[in-house]
């Protein structure tokens, strides 16, 4: 623990030698390819396949009805909705797939896609959400019977009076209308999967690019039972995933399509998705219109918040999010913030654009919250022309505040927000860049600091609240231990690039004293890994991680009977070091970890059962609260706009941190993904519902020009309940790293009196805002 | 995705040369860049083809023409084309408006064309439909000037050139 | 063609892609796709020396050629001084972006052994890594060229602000 070891997987990845997806191939196998929607609201009049299906080379078009014999043509999504997986009357989203063409060859099935013939009827696309709930709306979805209008649920918590009054009565309300872009994760490697139903022994093999082996398993046999591919029946291998931040969590249609097709036809079936199709069809994050709004004293009192939410779902609510959190975990957006009293809700929409909502490297909808929050505190602080950081440590939880129950619910386990700060602001210099900005502010020069203090809810989660389609949300590790010492570990978790294979292997070693070299770590297959909910929300190490030391204490506790009985003396008289168990007074008298497995299997004591192995199922008592104090730093060309991120520093407080190296790097790649939204990412759709970026030409995933040379460092405030007192980390500065962006360059436009910017921010957008406003050619020199 | 292209151009060419070229449907497609008519359906109907390229995509539109309007005395007209992309990529829906009027024995055309594309190409094209179109009506005024003095000429699609003005046609923008 | 010194000769159709072909036909799937329009750099080789990104190349014209993949980036002596780097300084996490990462570090030490951060990041801008952030990536290329220069290698430790 607390080492940065070099990582395990890395040899084979430098090599060439990882083993994705798309490298399987299987003998016999056929290539699926998708014919996909050119609308975005369509009726589908007829599918002629009779061109594509001459084709030498092709077996099958497969269409919506196809599937409906066999009522495969709808599936449910996560949050209790139905998606289509290829539908029978009605597009609803531009790239929603049509029909699937099943053939010998990749080029072959793309050739023929061009050969599908479809007749469209073209209808009015809805794609503001806003105008989605105007009464004369068109109803989309017209598969539901009943169904009036566009609105999907209404959710509410906190304190709705109380908040009003304190509104109705506060000295100082601040508001400002956000909206959160619509982004995606786009995770070098695209979906896709690789179908092996095998009709001799009716049993499905499926490779795919999953996050959740095990759930997806699962869903497969709820979908698939009824036409006899049941659970044991059913093989998942997530092999090697090429990132996945959220986007491989849901069960997209080409999965179940491929699934289909190898079961209709006995072959292996590989479907591959290229970017474009990653971009417009699969799970979209975020979309989230918040208006927030501060209530608080002349003098920098936070007294209350209130937030309003609509959410643009698409044609169906397919969010990732734990069954009872329609907003996932948005009620955290009262933040660091020490106030009794804040209201939140939040309405649903269905518009016609892809479905999606996925926790996009963050714990379902945080940093939603955060941005809110963290902006609206920032604006707060403009209005009373107070410092934004002294704002935030007059109102931050202190530190013997926690447990501290916050107002929406929830019970922040520890955390020292100002130890945090501090270190942030001693880093970048903070009083030295304030004096700086003053003297630019008097040559007119646009320079920014922003600042982001934020709290994060991790590591879902404890049974009574959380589950996914009904299962609840532990997870588990099964640790084996050979006789000559060295160990087999597997995690119902499933790495996408985070290092599961050095630092559970580090957090067994810490625990159980066998080198982390010598523990092999395993996930992803289920045939067999123990069962677990997967890797996303930052839950790997908070819930697995928990597991893994749980299940290495019960292998401790039987490593010392067994000791006991080779020394021949009292449970009791035996004191553990790292790797070994010796006697009290006589540490000369001892066995080592090694010898102690071997005797496990050569020499065990009578009555007790033979074998060094364990396995856990880890229900964390409460989800873990991370912290982290950004701040960033920007320059401004006053000519052109270009926005310049000079200095980024994140101090990050995730508790014991197992493995330095690795937890750096998951701020690291975060913070890119943080800027990323902040100033360059977003799905744009026109007025029919045309994407407008769907490929990488132009949805701009920023490069290593873009991105800063980001500064970390940590505070460690361990979390109390937590087994080795970890909090998670992979996705705090994704969170954290917009509203720290937005508020350094809101702040660079304070001579202009700006005092709120959407993301991404632009060079253009300022130009735009200024030019809106009027201030376009202000003299802003204050000297 | 809709976009109004306008072009007002004069010939030196007397009214009832450039309104009967301009009347006759078979001539008059002869000209537009990348456009075939492949079949009479009946005097007021036409079947036919049109191939556009926007950047990376190329798309190929079967479709139908329809005269609306076609007043030789006051010499308007009015055309109507609905085109679905061979590929099925979306759909295009054109309605031409023209006008001739003599000047000074020259022939002053104006033409208003709304164009709505929908679908796959409307991805690409938003940012490019307003260049591209223009360059289109240019080559068009080129070749119906050729048809008119009896000069040889090609409706060939120019997608190289089309692509490279309409991304100086961008620039262009920014500098100003 | 020529793949990390092995002679191969195969027929192609004309419109097979340089990466499908590598891929599929040769099985060495160290080369990856990440996008369709030469974006990503994930497919990433070296045709000649130089980086080339292999998916909007044809096969056929790489006929003749002498194509390095990341399969062939090790000797017998072992690492490639760049393999190396980004294992030894956490240049990766998901391991997708990095053969072509690291295949287009290789043209950009050999043209410039010295590269400041400056030149580094411009170098590898036209491949996209969504998982490290860059800034590792950017020190096992540093720690690559010393190595290859002869110099004494920096630090592998990460660094931190205290």
């Amino acid at each position: 623990m607390g080492h940065s070891m070099k990582r395990k997987e890395d040899a084979r990845f430098v090599h060439g030698k990882g083993k994705y997806t798309d490298d399987v191939q299987l003998p016999g196998m056929l290539y699926m390819d998708i014919v996909r929607s050119p609308y975005a609201y369509a009726k589908i009049k007829s599918i002629d396949a009779s061109e594509a299906l001459a084709i030498p080379g092709v077996l099958a078009v497969v269409t919506g009805k196809d599937l409906e014999q066999y009522n495969l043509h709808w599936m449910p999504t996560l949050m209790s909705d139905t998606q289509m997986v290829l539908p029978t009357d009605t597009v609803m989203y531009q790239a929603q797939e049509v029909a699937a063409i099943i053939a010998t060859e990749k080029y072959i099935a793309r050739d023929a896609r061009e050969k599908v013939r479809v007749d469209y009827e073209v209808m009015k696309a809805v794609v503001d959400p806003y105008k989605a709930l105007d009464e004369d709306a068109p109803v989309l979805r017209t598969d539901k019977e009943g169904k009036t209008d566009n609105h999907i649920w209404h959710w509410e918590v906190g304190q709705k009076e109380e908040t009003e009054k304190i509104f109705n009565e506060a000295e100082v309300v601040v508001k400002e209308q956000m909206h959160i872009p619509r982004i995606h994760v786009a995770s070098i490697e695209t979906c896709g999967c690789v179908a092996d139903y095998n009709k001799v022994e009716n049993h499905l093999t499926m490779y795919m690019t999953t996050q959740a082996p095990h759930a997806i398993r699962t869903v497969i046999a709820l979908v698939a039972g009824h036409v006899g591919i049941t659970e044991e029946k059913v093989r998942v291998i997530s092999p090697d995933i090429g990132g996945g931040f959220g986007g491989k969590v849901p069960v997209y249609p080409g999965y179940v399509i491929a699934i289909a097709a190898s079961f209709l036809i006995g072959k292996p079936v590989k479907w591959i998705e290229d970017r474009s199709e990653n971009l417009q069809a699969d799970s979209f994050a975020r979309d989230y219109h918040i208006t927030a709004e501060m209530a608080g004293t002349k003098d920098g009192k936070i007294l209350a918040t209130r937030m309003k939410v609509l959410a643009d779902h698409g044609y169906t609510d397919a969010a990732a999010n734990p069954s009872k959190f329609p907003t996932g975990m948005f009620s955290i957006g009262t933040g660091s913030y020490d106030y009794p009293n804040a209201f939140m809700e939040a309405d649903a929409v269905y518009t016609n654009k892809p479905p999606g909502g996925v926790a996009y490297r963050c714990s379902f909808r945080v940093t939603e919250a955060v941005h809110a929050i963290e902006r609206i505190t920032d604006r707060f602080a403009l209005e009373i022309e107070k410092d934004p950081a002294q704002l935030r440590f007059d109102n931050f939880i202190k530190k013997d505040q926690f447990p501290y129950p916050s107002p929406t619910g929830w019970e922040y386990d520890s955390g020292d927000y100002e130890a945090g700060l501090k270190l942030a602001m001693k880093a970048v210099e903070y009083d030295k860049l304030r004096e700086e900005q003053a003297e630019k502010r008097k040559k007119g020069e646009l320079m920014g600091i922003g600042l982001s203090t934020f709290t994060e809810i991790v590591g879902a989660g404890p049974s009574k609240d959380f589950d996914i389609l009904g299962i609840k949300m532990f997870d588990s590790a099964e640790i084996r231990v050979h006789p000559t010492g060295k160990a087999i570990a597997r995690f119902g978790t499933k790495s996408q690039g985070q290092g599961h294979e050095t630092t559970y292997a580090q957090i067994i070693a810490e625990e159980l004293g066998i080198p982390a070299m010598d523990i092999q770590v395993e996930e992803g297959d289920t045939d067999t890994a123990p069962y677990g909910l997967g890797t996303y929300a930052s839950r790997s190490t908070p819930t697995a991680g928990a597991a893994a030391a749980v299940a290495a204490r019960k292998l401790r506790d039987k490593a010392r009977k067994i000791a006991a009985y080779l020394l021949e003396v009292s449970e009791d008289d035996l004191e553990w070091e790292p790797g070994k168990f010796f006697v009290k007074g006589a540490p000369e008298k001892s066995k080592t970890i090694q010898e102690i497995v071997f005797a496990s299997y050569t020499n065990h004591p009578q009555g007790m059962e033979a074998g060094f192995e364990a396995t856990h199922y880890y229900d964390p008592p409460n989800l873990t609260f991370p912290s982290g104090a950004y701040i960033c730093v920007v320059d401004i060309d006053k000519e052109t706009f270009e926005i310049k991120v000079r200095r980024f520093v994140a101090i990050d407080d995730a508790g014991h941190i197992i493995n330095p190296m690795v937890a750096q790097g998951q701020v690291h790649g975060g913070l890119t993904q943080g800027l990323a939204p902040a100033m360059y990412e977003e799905l744009i759709y026109d007025d029919d519902g045309n994407i407008l970026n769907g490929t990488f030409m132009d949805y701009l995933v920023p490069t290593a020009v873009e991105s800063p040379n980001w500064e970390t460092g940590h505070t460690v405030t361990p979390s109390p309940h937590h087994p080795i007192g970890a909090k998670g980390i992979g996705e705090s500065p994704t969170v954290g790293a917009p509203p720290a962006i937005a508020n350094a360059i809101v702040d660079a436009l304070k001579p202009y009196g700006v005092t709120h910017m959407d993301i991404p921010i632009t060079p253009y957008k300022i130009f735009k805002k200024l030019k809106d406003m009027g201030v376009l050619d202000k003299d802003i020199a204050e000297g | 995705m809709e976009a109004t292209i306008t072009k007002n151009f004069t010939l030196e060419e007397p009214i009832d040369k450039v309104w009967a070229s301009l009347s006759n449907p078979m001539e008059i497609s002869s000209c537009v860049p990348g456009a075939t008519i492949t079949e009479k359906i009946d005097d007021n109907n036409y079947k036919g083809e049109v191939t556009l390229k926007f950047g990376p995509v190329k798309a190929k539109y079967d479709g139908v023409i329809t005269i609306d309007e076609m007043d030789d005395a006051s010499h308007k007209m009015t055309l109507k084309g609905k085109g679905l992309d061979s590929k099925g990529k979306g759909n295009a829906e054109m309605t031409m408006n023209g006008l001739a009027k003599e000047e000074e024995g020259n022939t002053n055309v104006d033409f208003q064309m709304v164009v709505n594309i929908q679908g796959t190409l409307a991805q690409f094209g938003s940012r490019l439909i307003n260049d591209v179109s223009a360059k289109l009506m240019d080559q068009f005024v080129d070749n119906f000037n050729a048809l008119l003095k009896g000069d040889e000429f090609n409706n060939d699609l120019k997608a190289g050139s089309m692509v490279g003005t309409a991304v100086k046609g961008i620039f262009k923008k920014k500098e100003a | 063609m020529k793949i990390n010194g092995e002679e191969f000769t195969a027929e192609v159709e004309p419109r097979t892609l340089l990466v499908h072909f590598i891929r599929e036909n040769l099985h060495m799937t160290g080369t990856h796709i990440g996008c369709d329009s030469s974006s990503c750099g994930a497919c990433t080789i070296l045709i000649d020396g130089k980086s080339a990104k292999s998916c909007t190349i044809l096969a056929v014209q790489a006929n003749g050629k002498e194509i390095t993949t990341v399969e062939g980036l090790a000797t017998a002596e072992g690492m490639h001084p760049l393999q190396e780097g980004f294992k030894e300084n956490h240049g990766l996490h998901c391991g997708f972006c990095t053969p072509g990462m690291m295949l287009r570090a290789v043209e950009l030490l050999e043209k410039n052994p010295n590269p400041t951060e400056e030149e580094i990041r411009w170098g590898i801008s036209g491949n996209l890594c969504r998982c490290t952030g860059y800034n590792n990536i950017v020190k096992a290329i540093q720690y690559a060229g010393a190595k290859m220069r002869g110099e004494e290698t920096p630090s592998t430790e990460p660094q931190f602000v205290e």
